[in-house]
């Protein structure tokens, strides 16, 4: 969304806007993560790399090991299958809907631009091979239709409802299945999220940004960055299950300490996973119409329209003519 | 060079749209003269009128006249005569009918089907029933020409009748409604034989909820107004209530606080009530009543859909502890019993109930709810139908703007013999006076959606059988009839200008330097050179390999490969016009809706000068993006090497001051991405 704004023009430069020692607070990949065309336009607010929450009921009931989570994508593949095929719910919603397939897809290692950034490369045979692949498990309804219409939240809704086996996501939403029932959050584990060939894993990033018709700029900027201080991203830290963005306030003892509790441990996972983590977001001229381009190339070929091939092909053709 | 046909009227035969099931065509036209009467049956009553006036509008629109209606017993010869009504109402229709061996009666064609023969001497136009005339006569509006020094009807016979029952558009009722609305109803609706709207009325000025009064929802006299239009044009309008989830309405001005499922000191999401709290029907039903009264519904359509889509629910532990199947169900059979009780059938989305957690509750919800099965994404199949069909329950598909989810799902539709289609409009509430030129391809596309209700295209490729199911002709299609210009038959004269001097580069890329540098595969090569006719205009489109690699005027941009361009463009004229016509496009977006990345400067001898801003997505577009203002004329659409859509537009500027020679017209740009390029140019004497 940053991007998108920035693009449009409306967004205060913050390397011009804010002093130097105070960027140094930030961590540096977190603060090129908002940078459109040379310049960076929001400050970086709290990340929250994925985890694996999953169900340990169902794990028993598909005769799987609740102490034995998938380490690979591959094997989080087969164990959805086998809770679709022996719980006879849902396995997983796996996060391959929209412009989340291009996170997946650089997590596996698999390019998306070419390395001077003027063309679009997603539609080699690996590229094809892994979307076939899920078009293929979407076919045989081992995940449901919803998945490429409701994305996360859906996934969250059917987790909390014991209508699903592994939830990718974000530690935050840990509470909410806390909230909506706790049944199924007393039987929740974590694990890392399986990482792929990439040995990268996509860091959503929130960021705080000022628009340039702010009537009071210099202010607006001063509140997003006490906003985003070291103390004040501890304590947002400590209230929700969310890592700061800030190398002082990522340096607390709090981010080390394990706990009982699900978000406590998911808490723990999210952080270790950090060195490795990377905001993934695809940066490019035209992104709102690029996006729609992938989206939709995506939706004809779960839904039919177009195969795999086809479908990246099409897309690929169309970056490349906006590129 | 001067020209005498610099615009012409169209060629070639009226496109009807949607397309008949049966249609002939017969040599020869009906002329309209001064003795051609409307013949409607003796006891036409107003709503068998409707079809009359809808054809004098017409008229009087297209030709300037309009034609005496006149009862049937007061003719005497059946010449010259353009006859409306049901054979068993009008006895010349049963006559006419006769004598070419036509036969109509309530059975055959068949609910809304019709007859319509046009011939030298006469017109008949006669239904199945009264709608059935109606739809013949907006079928024969389309087949009005210019024949001779005057006008008439092209010669045909038509046999034609639906195949969805229910043909709906969904819109959001605003303060625009008696305008935009009446407007579409008049204009599209009716005439593409639409017969239902679905209203979404949660935000209409119900006296009952005065509190929840938002400055720009419609008064009950607005939607009146659109109730007297919809009538009147056989359309019927059916309210919708959105119920349960998507009930920020009820919430409107910070009231009903204590109806949340979340208290608000736990969630800023005003989004679900608590169907637990018995002061939720308290505040719903009287306006459940005012809504009856108001709309006289046959349906009432209660939403219901995306309830837990935006907040946790249910939320409450009484709630938790009976579940969301329970609570769904509860709230409504409560809402059902109510309509019921007021003799209103209840009409409600269906993707609750194709959820996993639904499944145990479904054979509590009674059959006599009309389910209506959203499906947005265009797909090779829509399974979700058939669920619907195998529950009991009555359903109609409901697509959004896509094409290929318009068709293929009205074919799915007509495959599992279900109710109908809706058409849903998902602009945003209170967008109704900005929709055309903001949301262009959610309104044109109603065309599309006309022509897969009506006959869904046999054809293996959906959305490319059709006239009206390559978006691109929709488009230029319902600005024709929106803006329902005079009809004309003359060729208008002009001047096509020479580009050649003021060339700056190729729109064939054959070694990468051509268009946007990025060769063969992203070029223009589609467009043919020489001399086409786009809009009834005849333009001209350089042939670069005559005039040294170039042909248009593409000015420099922020991109790299536009970056040594010049940045304006000078194009001698010597001509006076009456309207200067552009054609051309930008080769990379801009970012903003409506922003002026150019200008054309018209330089007149006398030293004076008119300046017309290039404004993005409005008065120019991307050669790659699809139209999304009503303003934005597509002149002409194609594809590259590389099998992408690319589209020009035309500009169409009538001159303030025809009376002056223009000396020369000057191209300028703001050299962002979206730098504009000139493809061709031509002058008319006068505006068509």
């Amino acid at each position: 969304m940053a991007i998108r704004l920035a693009e449009q023009g409306v967004l205060v430069d913050m390397d011009a806007a804010v002093p130097a020692a105070e960027k140094k607070r930030y961590f540096e990949g977190l603060w090129n993560s908002i940078r459109y065309r040379g310049r960076n336009y929001g400050l970086p607010w709290y990340v929250a790399p994925n985890v694996l929450a999953y169900n340990a009921g169902l794990y028993r009931k598909a005769g799987l090991d609740p102490l034995d989570p998938p380490a690979t994508e591959d094997e989080m593949i087969a164990h959805a299958k086998a809770i679709k095929d022996k719980a006879k719910v849902y396995g997983f919603m796996p996060n391959v809907d929209t412009i989340r397939l291009l996170h997946r897809f650089q997590e596996n290692g698999l390019a998306v631009l070419s390395a001077d950034g003027k063309r679009a490369v997603f539609n080699s045979p690996a590229h094809v091979a892994y979307l076939a692949k899920y078009v293929q498990l979407f076919k045989q309804d081992y995940f449901p239709e919803d998945t490429l219409r409701r994305g996360f939240l859906g996934a969250t809704e059917r987790y909390s409802a014991g209508q699903l086996g592994i939830l990718a996501t974000g530690p935050q939403f840990l509470l909410r299945v806390k909230q909506d029932n706790p049944d199924v959050y007393a039987q929740t584990f974590v694990a890392p999220y399986p990482k792929g060939k990439g040995n990268v894993i996509h860091l959503p990033t929130m960021a705080v940004t000022v628009p340039k018709a702010s009537k009071n700029l210099k202010e607006a900027v001063d509140f997003g960055l006490f906003v985003t201080n070291d103390e004040n991203q501890l304590q947002f830290s400590k209230q929700v299950v969310i890592l700061p963005s800030t190398r002082g306030a990522a340096a607390n003892p709090f981010f080390k300490q394990s706990g009982a509790t699900a978000e406590d441990k998911a808490r723990k996972i999210a952080a270790a996973e950090l060195p490795f983590a990377r905001d993934l977001t695809v940066v490019v001229p035209q992104a709102a119409d690029l996006y729609r381009v992938f989206r939709e190339a995506v939706e004809s070929a779960f839904f039919g329209k177009m195969t795999p091939k086809e479908a990246l092909d099409w897309a690929v053709k169309q970056w490349n003519a906006r590129l | 060079m001067a020209v005498p046909d610099a615009w012409a009227p169209p060629a070639g035969r009226p496109v009807i749209l949607p397309q008949p099931q049966s249609l002939r065509w017969l040599p020869g036209s009906f002329p309209l003269n001064d003795q051609t009467r409307i013949v409607v049956g003796d006891d036409a009553a107003a709503e068998d009128l409707y079809a009359a006036r809808d054809l004098n509008e017409e008229l009087r629109a297209l030709t300037g006249r309009t034609l005496p209606v006149v009862r049937a017993a007061t003719v005497a010869d059946p010449r010259d005569v353009i006859v409306l009504g049901e054979p068993a109402l009008n006895r010349w229709a049963e006559m006419l009918l006769t004598s070419e061996g036509l036969r109509v009666s309530p059975a055959d064609p068949g609910p809304e089907g019709y007859v319509l023969k046009v011939t030298p001497t006469a017109v008949v136009a006669a239904g199945s029933d009264r709608r059935g005339t109606y739809y013949a006569v907006q079928t024969l509006r389309q087949l009005l020409v210019p024949a001779g020094s005057g006008f008439g009807f092209a010669g045909a016979e038509v046999r034609d009748w639906p195949i969805h029952r229910v043909r709906a558009v969904h819109i959001l009722l605003d303060n625009a409604s008696d305008e935009f609305h009446v407007a579409l109803i008049d204009r599209i609706l009716s005439r593409f034989k639409f017969n239902t709207i679905v209203a979404e009325s949660e935000y209409v000025r119900w006296e009952s909820a005065r509190n929840l009064w938002h400055p720009s929802g419609a008064s009950k006299d607005e939607v009146a107004a659109l109730l007297q239009a919809a009538r009147e044009h056989h359309i019927e309008v059916i309210p919708l209530i959105q119920t349960l989830g998507h009930a920020e309405w009820l919430y409107n001005n910070n009231q009903n606080l204590d109806l949340l499922e979340i208290p608000p000191d736990q969630s800023n999401a005003r989004y679900v009530y608590n169907p637990l709290n018995p002061r939720v029907y308290e505040v719903l039903f009287p306006i459940f009543d005012e809504a009856i009264k108001l709309f006289q519904p046959r349906y009432l359509h209660i939403g219901h859909d995306e309830v837990r889509n935006v907040v946790p629910f249910p939320w409450s532990a009484e709630g938790k502890r009976l579940g969301f199947g329970e609570l769904f169900v509860r709230d409504t059979l409560k809402l059902h019993e109510f309509l019921k009780s007021r003799g209103v059938g209840t009409m409600m989305w269906g993707d609750v109930l194709l959820t996993n957690d639904f499944a145990r509750e479904i054979d509590r919800l009674p059959r006599d709810i009309v389910t209506v099965d959203w499906q947005y994404q265009e797909a090779a199949r829509y399974p979700s139908l058939s669920r619907f069909v195998q529950w009991g329950f009555s359903t109609i598909g409901a697509t959004w703007w896509k094409p290929q989810n318009i068709v293929g799902f009205a074919l799915e539709g007509e495959r599992q013999r279900i109710l109908g289609m809706l058409r849903t409009t998902w602009t945003g509430h209170f967008q109704n006076r900005a929709v055309l030129e903001r949301q262009y391809q959610q309104i044109y596309t109603y065309l599309v959606a006309a022509e897969a209700f009506w006959k869904p295209p046999r054809r293996a490729a959906p959305g490319q059988a059709g006239p009206a199911a390559h978006a691109d002709d929709a488009a230029a299609r319902f600005r024709r009839e929106w803006n329902r210009t005079p009809l004309r038959g003359t060729p208008v004269p002009g001047f096509i200008v020479d580009l050649r001097a003021a060339a700056t580069r190729s729109h064939i890329d054959e070694t990468g330097q051509g268009w946007i540098g990025k060769g063969r595969d992203f070029d223009l090569r589609a467009l043919p050179a020489g001399r086409r006719r786009y809009g009834g205009i005849l333009f001209e489109v350089v042939d670069p390999a005559k005039n040294q690699g170039r042909s248009i005027i593409l000015l420099r941009g922020a991109r790299e490969e536009l970056r040594r361009l010049p940045p304006r463009g000078r194009i001698v004229v010597g001509q006076r016009a009456a309207v200067v016509a552009f054609l051309h496009a930008t080769p990379f977006a801009a970012p903003r809706f409506g922003e002026e990345i150019g200008a054309y400067t018209v330089r007149y001898t006398d030293a004076t000068q008119e300046t017309i801003p290039l404004l993005y997505k409005r008065t120019i577009g991307s050669w790659l993006e699809e139209p999304v203002s009503i303003d934005q004329e597509i002149a002409w659409s194609g594809q590259t090497a590389s099998g992408l859509e690319v589209r020009l537009s035309l500009l169409r500027w009538v001159n303030p001051h025809p009376e002056k020679t223009i000396a020369v017209i000057e191209v300028t740009t703001r050299g962002t991405d979206a730098t504009p390029a000139l493809f061709a140019m031509t002058l008319l004497s006068e505006k068509p």
